[in-house]
């Protein structure tokens, strides 16, 4: 079959359905065939756009759903913890880029590899938080 | 879609001291609380372990916070610790579900198929729009983990398919099915439920 340079088939559009709704077609020229292609078939464009609907639809629910707020409590604790974390780095900071540091129970090892971040968990007893 | 925008100016990690570098993790690490106990509810699945979860990751990010490259992304850096965290320390207590090793085949065969005959679409999504938060919740938290957080990083928290399998470790295309699979569980699922209660025009006589 002789097809121009921007045509595209159904067959070829369909796996992009859901990438395109997803703004993941990172490509340029095959966005522009796809959206093209669209324009002239309406059988994509409205399977598109039901599914767009539906993914939307779902995102809607689900960001609804689930809108937890972290507890004042842990807010809290987390602060308390970077304090706690800030004074014990400040006493054990050596000037080679390897620090160990024991927080509590649990002790951590940092390891700086070509800025890559590793962290290893030496210790894997669990912290204990006052109960009331 | 970008939250990098609000990102600090780039700082010289080099030259900054540890109270200097305190006072920018407060400021600009500790606003993802509420998104980071999301997530953590949704691998551990209740609110103690995520909360426990949470700090572990903050406290994690802190003692590591030297090696974030300042410029880029914070929130997919922290949930990269928080995931690690929680596969290194919370997973073992859990069941692990299994999935199937053709998982990517079956989406591409899926997404390849002839156009779907997948009519009443409105129908299912006026069900939908009837459902209970609860419902969602059991709904996803019964989901497989890896479907799970697809859905979740993608579609609550807007990460993209590349943040995604930066997060989760896993290539592109394993997130790109985990997603489409994880979407069409949830709303297979939340159809149950939907007709379980009697939401649908159609729910009499079919089954209880």
């Amino acid at each position: 079959m002789n097809q121009p340079m921007n045509f595209i088939s159904c067959d070829q559009v369909l796996p992009n359905i859901v990438l395109y709704i997803d703004h993941e077609i990172l490509d340029n020229q095959q966005l522009n065939l796809v959206e093209i292609h669209f324009g002239q078939c309406p059988t994509c464009r409205t399977q598109m756009e039901q599914e767009n609907a539906t993914i939307t639809l779902m995102r809607n629910l689900l960001c609804n759903a689930l809108n937890e707020e972290a507890p004042q409590e842990l807010n809290h604790r987390i602060h308390q913890q970077t304090e706690d974390l800030y004074n014990q780095m400040m006493q054990v900071t050596d000037s080679q880029g390897f620090t160990e540091i024991t927080y509590t129970q649990t002790t951590y090892t940092e390891i700086s590899t070509d800025g890559a971040t590793q962290i290893e968990i030496t210790s894997e007893i669990r912290r204990e938080f006052p109960q009331e | 879609m970008s939250n990098e925008d609000l990102l600090p100016a780039v700082v010289d990690r080099n030259k900054e001291s540890l109270a200097q570098r305190k006072a920018r993790f407060e400021k600009d690490a500790l606003v993802f609380t509420s998104q980071l106990y999301g997530a953590a509810l949704r691998y551990t699945k209740n609110p103690h372990d995520a909360q426990d979860l949470v700090q572990d990751t903050y406290a994690k990010a802190f003692t590591s916070f030297h090696q974030f490259e300042p410029g880029t992304n914070l929130k997919a850096w922290l949930y990269r610790i928080l995931t690690t965290t929680f596969i290194n320390n919370y997973r073992k207590n859990q069941r692990r579900p299994q999935i199937s090793a053709g998982e990517v085949e079956d989406w591409q065969i899926a997404a390849a198929s002839s156009h779907t005959s997948d009519q009443g679409k409105s129908a299912e999504e006026e069900v939908l729009e009837n459902i209970a938060d609860k419902d969602i919740k059991d709904a996803l938290a019964a989901m497989p983990e890896e479907f799970r957080m697809a859905v979740y990083l993608s579609d609550v928290e807007g990460f993209s398919y590349k943040e995604i399998a930066e997060i989760t470790e896993v290539p592109t295309g394993t997130v790109m099915s985990r997603l489409h699979r994880g979407r069409k569980l949830l709303r297979t699922s939340l159809a149950t439920y939907a007709k379980d209660r009697g939401y649908g025009k159609n729910s009499a006589g079919d089954k209880k």
